[in-house]
Order: C-alpha cells, then sequence, then structure tokens
C-alpha cells in the first residue's frame, strides 16, 4: 500500500487518500488501546464524554453551534475493532473549501480535532463529573440493548461460543460490571496513557496538494504532547485446530428464530490462499447468485435471509438465517449440505466467474465514498497490511477452481447456534 | 436518436442532467458523475398505498390484497425460461437490488463494468412479466419470513404503531409488506392485474447517474422497450380527518429500554408539488432548529437524562399523506411527551430566533450538497423527488427561498397538540410490571 504518510510526533503518522472528486472531505483519528474487557469497557465510556463536549465547547448546545457554523461538519468518536486490535477513532467529515465561502474548512477541523482530544474538560484530574454519571447511564443501557437487534445478537452469540476466551469475543460495548466501578479520574488517566503512549493513526481524503498543510497543522497541535510512544504489535489468534461440532441453543420471546454458523478458516489477509477462500465465500454465500441465496431461500424458501461472511483478519466465517423454529434441522442441513457442494466442487463455471466479477465489482466501488476508502484503509494502516482493492482484484483474478476447492476444504463448521422462539405469555 | 433532450444545470452545485421523453413513453434521465461506480434505477410509481384503482373512469374500482406492490416486486426477479435475474445479473458484474415503499417500486443495479449489459438486463426483465401459481405460492414463504424478521424489529414496529395511531382511514398505516394472511390471498391474476396497471412506462422513469452517456442508453431503450400506450390510473385513497386516530399505541417487544416516537399528523396539503417540496424543506428547517442538537428541548431531554440518543426528526409527505416525527429512546417517554407539549406552547410564544432559523437553513443546504457525493444517493433522492412533481435541484432552491416568516408559520399550523399521537415500544417485563 503505497499511502502518502508523515510522521507528526513520536508514534503519530498522517497518511493521505486523494478526495478531489468528493464534495465532502474527512479526518479521521485512531488511537490504539488495548483489547481488554476493562479498557474496552473504559474506551467506550470516554468516547461518550468526548462526545458531550470539551473546554471551549463544555456542552453539546455550544459543540453542535459550532459545528452547524463550519457548514454542518460531522464530528463523533467511537471505539472500532478490526481483528483483534482496537481503537478509539474521532471521526470528522466537512464539507470541500469550494462550497464554504472563505472559510478555512481544514484549520477549523484541526482546531476542533484539538479541542476535543487535547483540551478536555477537566477539572481537579477528571473528567467532569455529571458528564461520567449520564454517560454511565447511557452506555449501560446501550450494553442492555444489544438485545434488541436479534440478527446482530444472535451473531454476538455465535462468535462468542466459537472464539471462547479470546480477545475477538470480547462484547464491543464492554461490561456493565466493570462500568459501574469507573469514575471521572479512572477515565482521564486511561485518556492521558494513551494520549502519552499509543500510537496514532490519522487518515486525511481530501483535496489534492492539500496535505502538506494538513499535516502542518497537524504536527502544530500534537506537538504538545510529552510522548512516551510504546511499540505494540498487532497479532490476532487465528485458529487452525478443528473440534467437534458444538449446538447451542438459547430460548428468547421472539417471532422469528435466528440461526447463526460459527466456522474457523484459518485464512486470513497473509495467506496466500485468500483470494481462493474469497471467491469460495461468494460462491457459498455471498452474493444473491450463490448457492445459500439460490437453495435455501429461493428453492426451499426457508428464510429470507441466508447470507455467509468473512473475517479475514480473523480467519472465520460466519452463516447467518432468520427461520421458523420448526425449520431449524431442514435448515441447517441445507446450509451444510451446501458447504460440502463447494468443498466437493459441484459448482459450475458460470457460478465461478460470476463470483469472480461480482467480487471485482465491489472492490472497484471502494474508491467511490470516502466512508468506503475509510473502511478499507483505517485498520489496514493500524494492522500493517497492504493490500489495496487493485492488488485484491490481480489476487482474485488468479484464481483457479481448483484453489476454491482447496480453500474451501479448510472451512469447518465449530459451532451452531440458534436463537430459537419461546412460548409466548399469555397477555 | 434523442428527439428533444433538455440540459438542467445547477451553477451552485455545479452539477447537471439530462432528460428526455422515450418513444416508449418513459421518462429519461441521464445523470453524470465521474464515479466509478455507475447506478441505474428503473421504477414505477407505484407502491403499498395503491390498493384500489381503475383505469376506466366509468368502472367500479379494483381492491387487491395489502402487500402486493411488494409481493410483485419479488417475483418480477423471475423470468418465463427459468433463469434467475439475479443470475442474468451475475455475468456482468453488477450488484442488483430492488425495493418498495408507500408509494414507489424500485429496481435497481450498480456496476463498474459493463454499464449497458446490465441496463439491458433491467429493462427487460421488469417489462416481462411472468407469474405462477407454484411461483407465487414458493414466494409466500419468503416473504412470511420477512414480515416476521420485520415483527421482531422495534424500528419498524414503532413506525407502523404511529402510523396507526396517527391515520384512522390512509393507506400509510398498512406495512408495506402486508401481512402474513394478506399474502395469502395474491395470486397471479392479482399481480398480472397489479403490473398491467402499473407498470405502464408512462407511470414510471429511469434514473442513471454515473460515467454514461445519453445517447447509448437511449439506444439500449430503444432495443427493449415497446411503446406503452398513456393509461389514465385513477387511484383511491380513504378520506382521512385531521384528528388523529388515537392518542397512544403500544406494543411490547423483547427489548431492553423503551423507544418512542412522536407524530403530528398535517392534512392540509397542497396540490402543487412544489409547494409540498418547499413545506418539506421548511419541515426540515424547523425539525432542525426545534429538535436538533442546538434545540433547547433536546438539551434539557439529554442532561436530564430522559433520553439517551439523537431526537431524530422527520417529515414523510406525498400527495395524500404527511405527518411530522421525532423518536428516541427513553426510560420514561410519557414524560418526555408531556415535556414536549409544554415546549409547543413556549415556542409558539417564543419562538427559536432569526439566527437559528438562518443556522439551520444553512447548515440544510450544507447536508444536501453531501448527496452529490454518491451515484446511488443521487438517483434515489432523484427519483422521490420526479415521482413527487419535482427535481432534485429544487430542493435548494426551496431552501434559498424560505424566510424565518414560513418557518413561523409551519410552526404555528402543524403543531397542535389534538394533531400529536405517541407510539411507544415497551419491554416485556415493562408490561407484565405494570399489569400487576
Amino acid at each position: 500500500m503505497n499511502l502518502p504518510r508523515r510522521k507528526i510526533a513520536d508514534g503519530i503518522h498522517a497518511n493521505y487518500l486523494n478526495g478531489s472528486k468528493f464534495k465532502v472531505h474527512s479526518i479521521t483519528v485512531g488511537i490504539e488501546i488495548p483489547l481488554d474487557l476493562k479498557s474496552v469497557t473504559t474506551a467506550n465510556l470516554l468516547s461518550r464524554v468526548l462526545n458531550r463536549g470539551c473546554k471551549k465547547y463544555p456542552d453539546i448546545k455550544s459543540l453542535s453551534v459550532k459545528l452547524d457554523d463550519m457548514y454542518a461538519a460531522g464530528l463523533s468518536i467511537g471505539v472500532t475493532r478490526s481483528g483483534e486490535s482496537e481503537y478509539l477513532c474521532l471521526f470528522t467529515d466537512f464539507l470541500s473549501g469550494t462550497y464554504t465561502q472563505g472559510c478555512d474548512i481544514i484549520k477549523e477541523t484541526v482546531e476542533i480535532i484539538k479541542e476535543i482530544l487535547l483540551l478536555p474538560k477537566i477539572e481537579n484530574g477528571a473528567f467532569d463529573h455529571a458528564y461520567v454519571a449520564g454517560e454511565k447511564k447511557n452506555l449501560a443501557d446501550d450494553i442492555a440493548s444489544l438485545i434488541n437487534n436479534k440478527a446482530k445478537y444472535a451473531k454476538n452469540r455465535c462468535i462468542e461460543e466459537l472464539c471462547k476466551g479470546e480477545p475477538y469475543a470480547i462484547s464491543t460495548l464492554g461490561d456493565k460490571e466493570i462500568l459501574s466501578a469507573l469514575d471521572g479520574s479512572e477515565l482521564y488517566r486511561f485518556f492521558s496513557s494513551a494520549l502519552k503512549h499509543s500510537r496514532m493513526e490519522i487518515l486525511y481524503t481530501g483535496e489534492d496538494g492539500s496535505f502538506d498543510k494538513v499535516c502542518s497543522e497537524l504536527t502544530d497541535i500534537f506537538s504538545c504532547l510529552e510522548r512516551e510512544y510504546e511499540e505494540s504489535c498487532f497479532d490476532c489468534i487465528v485458529r487452525n485446530d478443528v473440534k467437534a461440532v458444538h449446538e447451542v441453543y438459547e430460548d428468547m420471546e421472539v417471532i422469528q428464530g435466528k440461526l447463526s454458523l460459527g466456522m474457523v478458516t484459518g485464512v486470513t489477509n497473509k495467506s496466500p490462499d485468500i483470494g481462493a477462500l474469497i471467491v469460495a465465500n461468494e460462491i457459498f454465500g455471498g452474493s444473491p447468485n450463490s448457492k445459500l441465496f439460490m437453495n435455501v431461500r429461493e428453492k426451499m424458501s426457508l428464510c429470507y435471509y441466508c447470507s455467509s461472511t468473512l473475517d479475514a483478519v480473523k480467519g472465520i466465517m460466519l452463516v447467518n438465517a432468520g427461520i421458523e423454529k420448526d425449520n431449524y434441522k431442514i435448515a441447517k442441513n441445507a446450509i451444510l449440505e451446501q458447504l460440502e457442494e463447494v468443498k466437493a466442487g459441484k459448482f459450475t463455471d458460470e457460478e465461478f466467474s460470476n463470483a469472480v466479477s461480482s467480487l471485482i465489482n465491489g472492490y472497484k466501488s471502494v474508491a467511490d465514498s470516502v466512508s468506503s476508502l475509510e473502511t478499507w484503509y483505517m485498520p489496514r494502516i493500524f494492522i500493517g497490511e497492504n493490500d489495496t482493492p487493485e492488488s485484491r482484484i490481480k489476487q482474485i483474478r488468479s484464481v483457479t477452481r481448483k484453489d476454491v476447492i482447496n480453500a474451501a476444504n479448510k472451512i469447518n463448521p465449530q459451532v451452531i447456534y440458534f436463537l430459537r422462539p419461546s412460548e409466548k405469555e399469555e397477555c | 436518436m434523442i428527439k428533444d433532450k433538455k440540459i438542467v444545470r445547477s451553477d451552485f452545485l455545479n452539477e447537471e442532467y439530462t432528460v428526455f421523453k422515450h418513444e416508449s413513453g418513459l421518462d429519461v434521465y441521464v445523470f453524470k458523475k465521474a464515479l466509478s461506480t455507475s447506478y441505474a434505477l428503473f421504477a414505477t410509481k407505484y407502491g403499498s398505498l395503491d390498493n384500489k384503482f381503475k383505469t376506466d373512469p366509468s368502472a367500479d374500482f379494483t381492491c387487491v390484497p395489502d402487500g402486493i406492490a411488494h409481493f410483485l416486486e419479488h417475483k418480477m426477479f423471475e423470468n418465463e425460461n427459468g433463469e434467475d435475474t439475479f443470475v442474468r445479473y451475475a455475468k456482468t458484474g453488477a450488484s442488483a437490488n430492488a425495493y418498495t415503499s408507500n408509494s414507489i417500486t424500485a429496481y435497481l443495479f450498480s456496476c463498474t463494468d459493463n454499464f449497458y449489459e446490465s441496463l439491458e438486463i433491467l429493462l427487460d426483465f421488469v417489462t416481462k412479466p411472468y407469474f405462477t401459481k407454484e411461483t407465487v405460492e414458493k414466494e409466500q414463504g419468503i416473504i412470511a419470513q420477512e414480515i416476521r424478521m420485520y415483527d421482531d424489529n422495534p424500528g419498524t414496529r414503532l413506525y407502523y404503531e404511529l402510523l396507526g395511531a396517527l391515520y384512522k382511514n390512509h393507506n400509510v398505516k398498512i406495512n408495506v409488506a402486508g401481512t402474513v394472511d394478506s399474502i395469502r390471498k395474491i395470486t397471479p391474476e392479482y399481480l398480472y392485474m397489479c403490473y398491467n396497471t402499473f407498470y405502464n412506462l408512462n407511470n414510471m422513469a429511469l434514473c442513471v447517474c454515473g460515467e454514461v452517456d445519453e445517447e447509448s442508453v437511449c439506444q439500449v431503450c430503444d432495443r427493449i422497450l415497446k411503446k406503452s400506450s398513456d393509461l389514465n390510473i385513477i387511484r383511491e385513497y380513504p378520506a382521512e380527518d385531521a384528528e388523529v386516530n388515537k392518542k397512544t399505541a403500544s406494543a411490547s417487544l423483547k427489548v431492553s429500554q423503551p423507544i418512542f416516537a412522536v407524530g403530528i399528523k398535517d392534512t392540509d396539503i397542497s396540490a402543487e408539488p412544489y409547494k409540498r417540496l418547499k413545506k418539506k424543506a421548511c419541515a426540515d428547517i424547523v425539525g432542525k432548529m426545534l429538535f436538533g442538537k442546538t434545540s433547547p428541548f433536546f438539551n434539557e431531554l439529554y442532561e436530564k437524562g430522559l433520553i439517551a440518543g439523537d431526537l431524530h426528526a422527520d417529515y414523510e409527505h406525498n400527495e395524500s399523506f404527511s405527518f411530522f416525527s421525532f423518536d428516541s429512546k427513553s426510560n420514561d417517554p410519557d414524560k418526555v411527551f408531556e415535556m414536549f407539549c409544554n415546549y409547543m406552547e413556549t415556542f409558539k410564544k417564543n419562538p427559536p430566533d432569526r439566527s437559528e432559523f438562518e443556522r439551520a437553513k444553512r447548515v440544510k443546504l450544507a447536508s444536501f450538497i453531501g448527496i452529490f457525493d454518491s451515484t446511488e444517493d443521487i438517483a434515489n433522492e432523484f427519483l422521490s423527488f420526479v415521482f413527487d412533481g419535482t427535481t432534485i435541484f429544487e430542493y435548494a432552491d426551496a431552501i434559498n427561498e424560505l424566510t424565518y416568516e414560513d418557518a413561523l408559520e409551519f410552526i404555528n399550523c402543524v403543531f397542535k397538540e389534538e394533531y400529536c399521537s405517541m407510539a411507544k415500544i415497551l419491554p416485556l417485563n415493562e408490561k407484565e410490571r405494570i399489569r400487576k
């Protein structure tokens, strides 16, 4: 990957993507944090408290007025995970200077980043007590709300079972017990330590020729940090061992059952056969031309959605479907049968070439939006993976049928999770 | 060859598009955009609202089962030779889909190569209906699962609870997908009847966006489309009073925290499309002023811990219904509603000042510019404007023309307690607690 890259401070780098064709540009700052339950919980609370304001704009209202005055610039802070690396992410987007009538929008945006990250509202070494208390409650509610989206809930439960004991299985929002013990001073210590020691990656997508300006503005604001950068490694546990298939049922008062199958592939972005596995996934369940869609949905009419997805950092695959309770066995067997078909090479040359062209279409579209570019590059910059949509296309084009069959045979179902509708109470 | 084409330009956005009427009767819009992904949308002005219609003024109205527009959308993907449309698209690498709303059914694809081949597939399959008893039955199973999936979705349930509270008769309260029972009544005959009425090219539009050339688009139309004779489609929607159906509605689901929506029914609907558009633009600005993150109401609720996220304000409208709404999650929705009623009185007496209006206006305009970064967003927005009788560039004009006085008028006419309803989705145990 040859994105222009500059050092801003020790362990802080800025990366550039040309966004001249877009009317809306962006700057994203990622701050690495450790992937353990306590850090994840703390980072989630921190991101919410940072969203509430800073010294100069001490509440949501004053911060929002400022952003509105910057031609509706967007600012949000969240926590992002890729494989087993986790980072606090400050995302901004703003109109290109063409539409901002003399306002130096880049300078203003970098200023806001400075206010939020480097000049937070701190008293006696702690974040504002009221903000911390309010956001603790909101985060606790959100942790409890994970149950609201049943498909996502089932998928997360399946991952928990599949990757038991591994950092990957840690809940993305953290833990409510740990949360209840956090306070404003602990939050500030955590943040100060991250700003001092953690690696930071900044991605700017904007006008051609403006990267120098952005870098010099960024260097200015980060010069105040006393850095003691501690280099970290970005390993991710990839499992190759295969255990017996483990079935898990959970009863809940829902209308539709959610089936989630967890599989290990052991194949990651670093593996030479990743291209072949991506094609195998596409044939199996990656698109509306796939075996899962064509058979489990169209021929058997068992579900509205049934698809497979890969995580090529972690080396796992998930299959998700929404089904009637009574169709559990039929649907499970139908899904596994389709997987066996791919493994046995029972797919036509047409299915193969269609999968390849559908994938290429997807990779070519990455360049068409700031958010898809961010989604592609930001985790790769952190993990240090060099593949680009273009290199991926090249890789996919060189895949043969035989490669697909070999890669498919590395897919091993390990967990079958079913969120089972229970009988409803009389109302 | 294109006969009468018109180029429409916006200097403000630095964008332009070409429009022409194809000989077949179809309106075609070509929006040039230098991105890798091209996008095409072929749509009919037909949605879940259109359950009662006729084409012969002297005939009786035909009534069809709820959910049929959406069912028809699913069934269009099947072809007489047994080939699935997704498989046809797969050869060009295009990514295809379709959607049905209350007033539009749209078929679309995006691609980075072979645009005209994909366009040919799009125009071809949408103009060739093929329904049999067997394929209809098979689809009933798939759509029943789609309906049941949404039955578990708190957001969807909230939306329809709100519409059911606001509307006594209007079809907008009917789920776009229908119900598991209503779709059982669908037959091939009904499907052909709806198809032959609404999939008339004069009732449809094609919008393409990307690095495309209008002459080549026209050539594909020439090859595939046959002339449609214009039908006079007469739709009937149930009459609706200004008063709401009921003040509150709720359902219980497996959720951890209540979610709520407040709706304000607006039955003062102009027959002139541009006036409707201007009202929509005004509602967007007022929504930002009264419920946005800079508003006193949002900040009070948030600081008191009465809401946990944004207040999403919206104004939905077409020629037969319109309503304003805002929603969020809250542990005490009734308290929020009470505070909203007081807030209504306050902001009518002491409305937000002129600078708030100007800021909201600037923000809406700036957010609108962002649409023009995506061929998908452009095409979809484009079409919804066209089917409501206006054009996408006119939205920016409408915002620019709006005055502070327009916003005050909107506030005074629309925000009345008798037009308000609230819908809630409550956790299952919450209902139990109340029952005990």
